[in-house]
C-alpha cells in the first residue's frame, strides 16, 4: 500500500476505535430470574398470575414467554439450548417421554404433602423409566354433551341415540348424529362404547396383548349400531367433518373438550354435559384423559436457578391455589385433587365428572409407528374406509388391528 | 453527453471512510463483548469479517469484491453455515434419545441417578447456616422430627434447641443463622448440587428451597473406566459408541439420556436398509419431480400468458393488475388452509359450487389435482411478475424491426420474444423447479400429504413430496431422528443440486454470460 | 425523427385488427378473476361469520357480524396495529437492503470477470436448492449465542430476524436480477466509461437508474415474502409486541384444538391491504417505459 492509502487506514482506525469505546455494551445484572415457556392460550393466562411475581420463590423473579401457538412453543424447545432455554416448561404430558428422555428435562421428587393431593394417573401420565418429570396441571380430555333444543333429556345408551336420529332424521333436518370434533382422539369414546378401542385391560394395567379393534364384539356393534342394512354408513357417526353442523344445530350429540365450547356457545348452541352412553344404561363409553404438565428443565441447573425453579413448580403449579387460578382462567379440571373440590363452575365440573369414565392415556403407545403408522392414523383410516368408503367391516378391522398389534408388541418393549 | 461531476474526489472519499469507520467501529465493540463473554468462536467470526472488509475496501484490486463482499458474508454467516451443520449432523446419532452433549448426558444421568428412599420420606427445610457453612434445619413431614443437616452430619435436636411456626414446621435453631430469601437464592447452584448426609448412604436432597427428600445415589460414574455402575442393582454400564451407557451383559437396556455420538454415517445405510424409509422412496420420489415439473409449467404458462394480455394498453387494466396479484398478497398459510376446507366432501364451497359431492381430499388422483390448481392459484401472479418485467426488458426496437421486415405478430412472439423471454427467465424457472420440488407447505397444510392407505400398509401418502415424507419420518411427535432427517436432506440435495446443474449447462445459460 | 414515423406507421397498421385482438385479453383475465376472487370470497365470508368457522353451509352468507374484526382492536393481548408496524418495519428494510445488496452482486456477476465468477454462480443456485427445514436448529443455536452477547441482534428481536431474513435474500435476488442485467446492452457502460466513469460510478449512475424497474419488481417480492413469513418468525418473536402479524394471527389458530378462524381471516384480509396498495403504487416503475427512454437519448 502507498503512503496515501495508509494515512487513509489509519484515520478510519483510530476514528473507529474512538467511536466503539463509546459504544459499550452494557453489563447485565445477573439477577435470579425463573423463566417459563408456554402456549397462546396458557401462556397469556400465566402472565397475568404469575409474571414478574417474587413472592413464590423468594429471592427469584419470575419471567412468562408466551408463543403464538402451540408448534411454534414445541419447535422452539426442541431447538433451545442452555444459552436461551427455559427454566420451567408446560406444555402436554408427552413431553415427560420425550424431552426426559433426551436429558432436557430435570426429575423431579414429589414430597409427601404433593403426593396427598395430585392422583396417581397424573404422576403416572408424567413418568418415564421410573422418574417423574413434571407436575400435571390440568385434565385434558373430552366430554360428552346434547344440543339441549334439540333433545332436552341426556340420552341413556347408544340405540337411544340412534333411534333419536333415524326418528328425526327429516322432521329436524338432521345431517348426522354424533360428531367427534377431534378426530380418532376425540372419537375413541365411540369406539369403546362399542366394545373396541385401543387395548384390553388386565385389572387396572393397559394389556398390550390384547387388541380391542378387531374384537367380535366391536365388528357386530359396528354393524348393528353405524351402518344401514346396504352395508354403508346409517349417516349417524359423522366422520369427515362435521363440527359447523353441529354448531348449526343440526348434529344432536357431539364430543368435544373445553376449548371448542366457547365458540359452541357464540353459535348459539345450548349443552349437557356428561359421559358417553354405552350399550347399556350403565355403561360408558371411555374416552381418552390426557394431563398437560409443567415441567423443570436441566437448563435451570445451569442457570443458577434449579431449586427457585423447583420450588415454583412443586410449589405453586402443583399446589391447591396455584391450580385453582389456573383453573379459573382456562376452565379446565384441576389435576390437584383438593383444588378440583373447590371449583364450582358448572363447565369445569361437567367435564371433571366426564373425566372419571375416561381411560389415561398412554402417547408412547399410541404415537408408536412400529407397524407403519400410529394409533390415530389408523383408526382415523379405519373409519374413513368404513363410513365414507363404504368398505366391508371385517376386513378393514383386521388390518387396522395388524398393524396396531405390532405397534403395542414394539411400546411394550419399552 | 451524460456527465459525472459532483460525485467523486473528496467528498466521496470522505462518506467511504464514514461508513467504513462506523462499520468498524460497531464491529470492534461487538468483538470486545464477545470476547468479554467467552464466545471465542463469534469473535474469531467477527474478527475475520472486520479484517475481510478493511481489505476488500481500501485495496485496489478488489473492485468485483466491493460489490459482493455484504452479500458473501451474510450468506456464509446464515445459510452455508447451517447446511455446514446439516452436513455434519447426517454422520451422527441424533435423535430423541440423543440430542445433548455427553458431558451434559453425565451430569444429567448421576444427579437423576438417586432413587428415594421407600416410605418416600420428605422434609419441610429451612436453609441457613451452621459456624458458616451451609445447613438445613429439617422437620421431617411425617414424624415431625427436627434436626440440622450439614456437609458433615446430620444432628438431630431436641425440643428446646429449636422452636416451631405455626404449621409445625422448625423455624430458628440454636447456632443457626438463616439465609435471607436473596441470599438463598444467590446459593442455587450450590445449594442444588448439595449432599448432607443422612446416615446409611441416605442423604437430603432439596428439591426447591423449603422442601428436601431422603434419597441415595444409586448411580455412580467411574471415570477412569467410563462406565456407570447401579450400586443398588449391580449392573454396570459402558459407553456403547452410539450414544448410551448400555448394559455390559444386555446392550439393548440403555441409559437415558444419551448424546450426540459420531456413528461413521451409519444413518445413509440405515435409509437403504430399513424397509419401512426405503419403501415408499421411489414412489414419493417420482411423484415430487413429476409435480415440480407440471406445476411450473402450468403457472408459468398461465402467468406468462396474463402477461401478454396485459402487455397493451387496455382498458381496466390497472383494475385487472390490481386483483390478479392478491393471491400473492394473502398470506399463503391461511388460503391454503381456506382451499383445503374449500374441497370438504360435504360442506366444501367447491363442491357446494358442482352440486356433487366430489371425495376431493380421499382419492389419490383427485388429491394430486387439487394440489396442482392450488398451487398455480399461488403462484401465476408471481410469474405474471416476472414475465411482464422480462418482456419490459426486452428492446422495443427489436419487435419493431421484425414489423418492419413484414413479421405479423404471432411469429415476432414466437420467434423473437419467447426465445429471449426464456433466456432471462430460465435461471427463474430452474430456481422455481427447486422450490416446488422442496414446497412443504402447500402438500402439508393442503392435504397433509394424503390421502394414505393405512391399513395396505402405505407410509407415504399419495401426495407426499420427499420433504414432507422426510418431516414425518423424522419428526414423528414423540420420536424424533433428526441424523435420519439430515441424512435424508443431504441426498435431496444432491439429487435436486445435479439436476439443477445439469439443467443450466443444457439451457446454455452460463455460456452466455 | 426516422424512429418516430416508422413506429407511428407501424402502430397504425397494427391497430385496425386490434379490437378483436383485444377481446381475447379481456375474456382471460376475468377467469382468472374468478379463479383468484372465489376463495377470497370465502375469506371474506369468514372474517364476517361470528362462529368463527372456515367451512361455510352455503356460499351465500347467512351470518353478519363485525365481531371478528372487533375482536382484533379492543384486546390488550392483540396489539394488531403495532404488529402492522413491526410487519412493515421489517419488511421494508429487508427489501431495500437485499435488493442494494443483490444489485450489487448480480452487477458484479453480470459486468465484472473475475476467478471463481463461473463457480460462484452456480454455488449460489446450489444454496438455494438445499433443503433448509433444518437449517433451522442450527440458526435458532446461533442466534442463541448471539442473544447471550448483543441482546438487540439476538434471539427475540426483529432485527435479528432481518439479519437471518437478509442471509438468504442475497442467492434469490442475485439470480433474480442477473438475467434482466445481461440484457441491457454493453454499449452504454463503454460509452461511460469513454467518458470517464470509474466502477462505483457506472453502478450508481448509469446501471441503477436503468434496472429500478426490475429492481421494483424485487423490492415487491422481497416485501411480500417477508410480510407473510411466519416460520422462522414465530419461532423467533415471543414477546407480544414484537411480532409480526403473520405471527400475531398465529395465535388464533395455533392451538392444537379450538381454532378460531374469525379473526384470523379478517386480520389477514386487513394486512394483504398495505400489500395491494405498495403494488399498487409501484406499478408505474414495473411497467416503466424508463428502458426506453434511455435508448432514444
Amino acid at each position: 500500500m502507498n503512503k496515501k492509502r495508509f494515512g487513509l487506514v489509519s484515520v478510519v482506525a483510530v476514528a473507529a476505535l474512538a467511536l466503539s469505546a463509546a459504544v459499550v455494551p452494557t453489563a447485565t445484572a445477573a439477577n435470579k430470574t425463573i423463566t417459563v415457556w408456554a402456549d397462546e392460550t396458557r401462556g397469556p393466562q400465566l402472565k397475568s398470575l404469575i409474571d414478574g411475581n417474587t413472592t413464590i420463590a423468594p429471592g427469584y423473579v419470575v419471567k412468562v414467554k408466551f408463543f403464538s401457538s402451540f408448534d411454534a412453543l414445541n419447535g422452539a424447545f426442541d431447538k433451545a439450548t442452555a444459552a436461551a432455554g427455559p427454566d420451567v416448561m408446560t406444555g402436554a404430558a408427552g413431553l415427560a417421554a420425550s424431552a426426559g428422555k433426551s436429558g432436557k428435562l430435570a426429575a423431579l421428587t414429589y414430597s409427601a404433602a404433593n403426593k396427598k393431593e395430585i392422583p396417581a394417573a397424573g404422576i403416572q401420565a408424567l413418568t418415564y423409566k421410573g422418574k417423574v418429570y413434571g407436575v400435571p396441571l390440568d385434565v385434558d380430555t373430552t366430554a360428552f354433551m346434547w344440543n339441549k333444543a334439540l333433545n332436552a333429556t341426556a340420552p341413556t345408551t347408544f340405540q337411544g341415540m340412534v333411534d333419536y336420529y333415524t326418528a328425526n332424521k327429516t322432521a329436524k333436518g338432521l345431517t348426522g348424529g354424533i360428531c367427534a370434533f377431534e378426530g380418532a382422539w376425540g372419537a375413541n369414546a365411540v369406539l369403546t362404547a362399542l366394545g373396541g378401542g385401543a387395548w384390553g385391560f388386565k385389572g387396572n394395567t393397559p394389556d398390550l396383548t390384547n387388541t380391542l379393534m378387531n374384537s367380535d364384539a366391536f365388528k357386530a356393534n359396528v354393524k348393528k349400531y353405524l351402518l344401514g342394512a346396504d352395508g354403508k354408513s346409517n349417516g349417524f357417526f359423522q366422520w369427515d367433518g362435521c363440527a359447523d353442523a353441529f354448531k348449526a344445530g343440526k348434529i344432536p350429540f357431539g364430543i368435544t373438550g373445553a376449548w371448542n365450547m366457547d365458540g359452541i356457545a357464540a353459535a348459539g348452541v345450548n349443552i349437557g354435559l356428561g359421559a358417553t352412553p354405552g350399550l347399556t344404561a350403565t355403561t360408558k363409553g371411555a374416552q381418552w384423559v390426557n394431563y398437560s404438565g409443567a415441567f423443570v428443565t436441566s437448563y435451570a441447573a445451569k442457570h443458577g436457578v434449579d431449586l427457585g425453579a423447583k420450588k415454583l413448580v412443586l410449589g405453586w403449579f402443583a399446589s391447591k391455589e396455584g391450580q385453582v387460578l389456573m383453573s379459573s382462567a382456562s376452565s379446565r379440571p384441576p389435576a390437584n385433587t383438593a383444588a378440583g373440590a373447590i371449583i364450582k363452575d358448572a363447565r369445569t365440573t361437567g367435564i371433571a365428572n366426564a373425566a372419571k369414565t375416561g381411560t389415561p392415556q398412554f402417547s408412547a403407545i399410541l404415537d408408536n409407528k412400529a407397524g407403519g403408522s400410529n394409533w390415530y392414523d389408523v383408526v382415523g383410516s379405519a373409519l374413513s374406509n368404513i363410513l365414507v368408503k363404504g368398505e366391508a367391516v371385517d376386513k378393514t378391522l383386521d388390518d387396522a388391528a395388524v398393524i396396531l398389534k405390532k405397534n403395542f408388541a414394539d411400546a411394550a418393549k419399552g | 453527453m451524460i456527465r459525472f461531476a459532483g460525485f467523486t474526489g473528496t467528498p466521496a472519499l470522505l462518506l467511504k471512510m464514514a461508513v467504513i469507520a462506523i462499520s468498524d467501529a460497531i464491529l470492534v465493540s461487538m468483538l470486545f463483548a464477545a470476547l468479554a463473554k467467552d464466545q471465542n468462536a463469534m469473535a474469531g467470526v467477527i474478527a475475520a469479517i472486520l479484517l475481510i472488509i478493511n481489505f476488500v475496501y481500501f485495496s485496489k484490486r478488489t473492485m468485483p469484491f466491493k460489490f459482493l463482499a455484504p452479500g458473501i458474508i451474510l450468506l456464509i454467516t446464515f445459510v452455508v453455515v447451517p447446511v455446514i451443520y446439516t452436513v455434519l449432523m447426517s454422520g451422527f446419532t441424533y435423535q430423541t434419545g440423543n440430542e445433548i452433549s455427553k458431558k451434559d448426558a453425565l451430569i444429567q444421568l448421576i444427579d437423576s441417578g438417586i432413587t428415594a428412599d421407600a416410605e418416600n420420606t420428605s422434609f419441610d427445610t429451612v436453609i441457613g447456616k451452621v459456624d458458616g457453612n451451609l445447613a438445613a434445619l429439617a422437620t421431617n413431614q411425617t414424624t415431625g422430627e427436627v434436626g440440622i443437616a450439614t456437609e458433615k452430619s446430620y444432628t438431630p435436636l431436641s425440643s428446646e434447641q429449636f422452636t416451631r411456626n405455626e404449621y409445625g414446621v422448625a423455624e430458628t435453631a440454636n447456632g443457626f443463622v438463616r439465609l435471607s430469601d436473596t441470599e438463598a437464592a444467590d446459593a442455587d447452584s450450590a445449594l442444588s448440587t448439595i449432599k448432607f448426609p443422612l446416615g446409611n448412604g441416605y442423604f437430603l436432597s432439596p428439591q426447591g428451597l423449603d422442601v428436601a427428600v431422603r434419597v441415595t445415589q444409586s448411580l455412580v460414574y467411574d471415570e477412569a473406566s467410563d462406565t456407570i455402575k447401579n450400586l443398588i442393582e449391580g449392573t454396570t454400564f459402558k459407553d456403547n459408541n452410539r450414544g448410551n451407557f448400555a448394559n455390559i451383559e444386555n446392550p439393548d437396556q440403555k441409559l437415558e439420556p444419551g448424546w450426540r455420538a459420531y456413528n461413521n454415517f451409519e444413518n445413509y445405510l440405515n435409509l437403504f436398509r430399513d424397509p419401512v424409509v426405503r419403501g415408499p422412496f421411489l414412489k414419493v420420489f417420482v411423484w415430487t419431480f413429476i409435480f415440480a415439473i407440471t406445476t411450473v409449467i402450468m403457472m408459468f404458462g398461465v402467468g406468462l400468458l396474463l402477461a401478454i394480455a396485459m402487455d397493451k394498453k387496455i382498458r381496466f387494466r390497472r383494475f385487472y393488475r390490481s386483483i390478479l396479484i392478491l393471491p400473492y398478497a394473502i398470506p399463503s398459510f391461511m388460503t391454503i388452509l381456506i382451499w383445503a376446507g374449500m374441497f370438504n366432501r360435504q360442506y366444501g364451497a367447491v363442491n357446494l359450487l358442482l352440486g356433487h359431492q366430489v371425495d376431493w381430499l380421499n382419492s389419490a388422483i383427485l388429491a394430486k389435482l387439487i394440489i396442482l390448481v392450488v398451487n398455480l392459484w399461488l403462484g401465476f401472479p408471481y410469474f405474471y411478475l416476472i414475465s411482464s418485467g422480462a418482456l419490459q426488458a426486452i428492446p422495443a426496437e427489436l419487435e419493431e424491426a421484425a414489423s418492419i421486415d413484414g413479421a405479423s405478430p404471432r411469429q415476432i412472439m414466437q420467434r423473437i420474444k419467447m426465445p429471449l423471454l426464456l433466456q432471462i427467465l430460465a435461471p427463474l424457472l430452474i430456481a422455481s423447479f427447486a422450490f416446488n420440488f422442496n414446497n412443504f407447505n402447500i402438500v402439508y397444510l393442503l392435504t397433509g400429504g394424503g390421502p394414505t392407505n393405512v391399513l395396505a400398509g402405505e407410509t407415504a401418502g399419495a401426495t407426499d413430496i420427499l420433504i414432507t415424507y422426510t418431516y414425518k419420518t423424522a419428526f414423528g411427535s414423540t420420536q424424533q431422528n433428526l441424523g435420519l432427517a439430515c441424512a435424508i436432506s443431504m441426498i435431496m440435495f444432491i439429487i435436486v443440486g445435479a439436476l439443477s446443474m445439469w439443467s443450466l449447462r443444457r439451457s446454455r445459460v452460463l455460456e452466455n454470460m | 425523427m426516422e424512429f418516430e414515423t416508422i413506429t407511428s406507421i407501424g402502430e397504425h397498421v397494427m391497430k385496425s385488427p386490434m379490437k378483436t385482438g383485444h377481446l381475447w385479453r379481456h375474456i382471460y383475465a376475468w377467469a382468472l378473476i374468478a379463479f383468484t376472487i372465489f376463495p377470497i370470497y370465502v375469506v371474506i365470508q369468514s372474517s364476517f361469520d361470528p362462529s368463527g368457522s372456515l367451512a361455510s353451509s352455503s356460499l351465500v352468507p347467512t351470518r353478519f357480524s363485525w365481531k371478528n374484526y372487533a375482536a382484533l382492536f379492543n384486546n390488550e393481548a392483540v396489539p394488531y396495529l403495532t404488529w402492522v408496524k413491526n410487519s412493515l418495519v421489517l419488511a421494508s428494510a429487508n427489501a431495500l437492503i437485499s435488493v442494494f445488496v443483490g444489485a450489487a452482486s448480480a452487477f458484479a456477476f453480470s459486468r465484472m470477470r473475475f476467478r471463481g465468477r463461473k463457480l460462484g454462480l452456480q454455488a449460489l443456485l446450489l444454496v438455494q436448492v438445499f433443503p433448509s427445514f433444518l437449517a433451522l436448529a442450527a440458526i435458532y443455536v446461533m442466534m442463541e449465542r448471539i442473544y447471550t452477547v448483543y441482546p438487540s441482534i439476538g434471539l427475540g428481536s426483529l432485527g435479528g430476524l432481518l439479519i437471518i431474513y437478509l442471509g438468504g435474500s442475497m442467492g434469490v435476488n442475485a439470480w433474480l436480477l442477473k438475467g434482466f442485467i445481461d440484457s441491457i446492452p454493453l454499449e452504454l457502460d463503454e460509452a461511460a466509461r469513454i467518458d470517464g466513469a470509474s466502477t462505483p460510478q457506472v453502478y450508481w449512475l448509469i446501471f441503477f437508474p436503468l434496472a429500478l424497474p426490475v429492481l421494483a419488481v424485487t423490492a415487491l417480492l422481497s416485501f411480500i415474502g417477508t410480510f407473510n413469513e411466519f416460520v422462522l418468525a414465530s419461532l423467533f418473536l415471543t414477546d407480544v409486541n414484537q411480532r409480526t402479524v403473520a405471527v400475531g394471527l398465529q395465535q388464533f389458530v395455533g392451538a392444537k384444538f379450538g381454532q378460531n378462524w374469525g379473526p384470523f381471516a379478517a386480520g389477514s384480509l386487513l394486512a394483504a391491504i398495505p400489500l395491494v396498495t405498495l403494488f399498487l403504487s409501484l406499478q408505474k416503475y414495473i411497467i416503466g417505459g424508463m428502458t426506453q427512454g434511455a435508448i432514444k437519448g
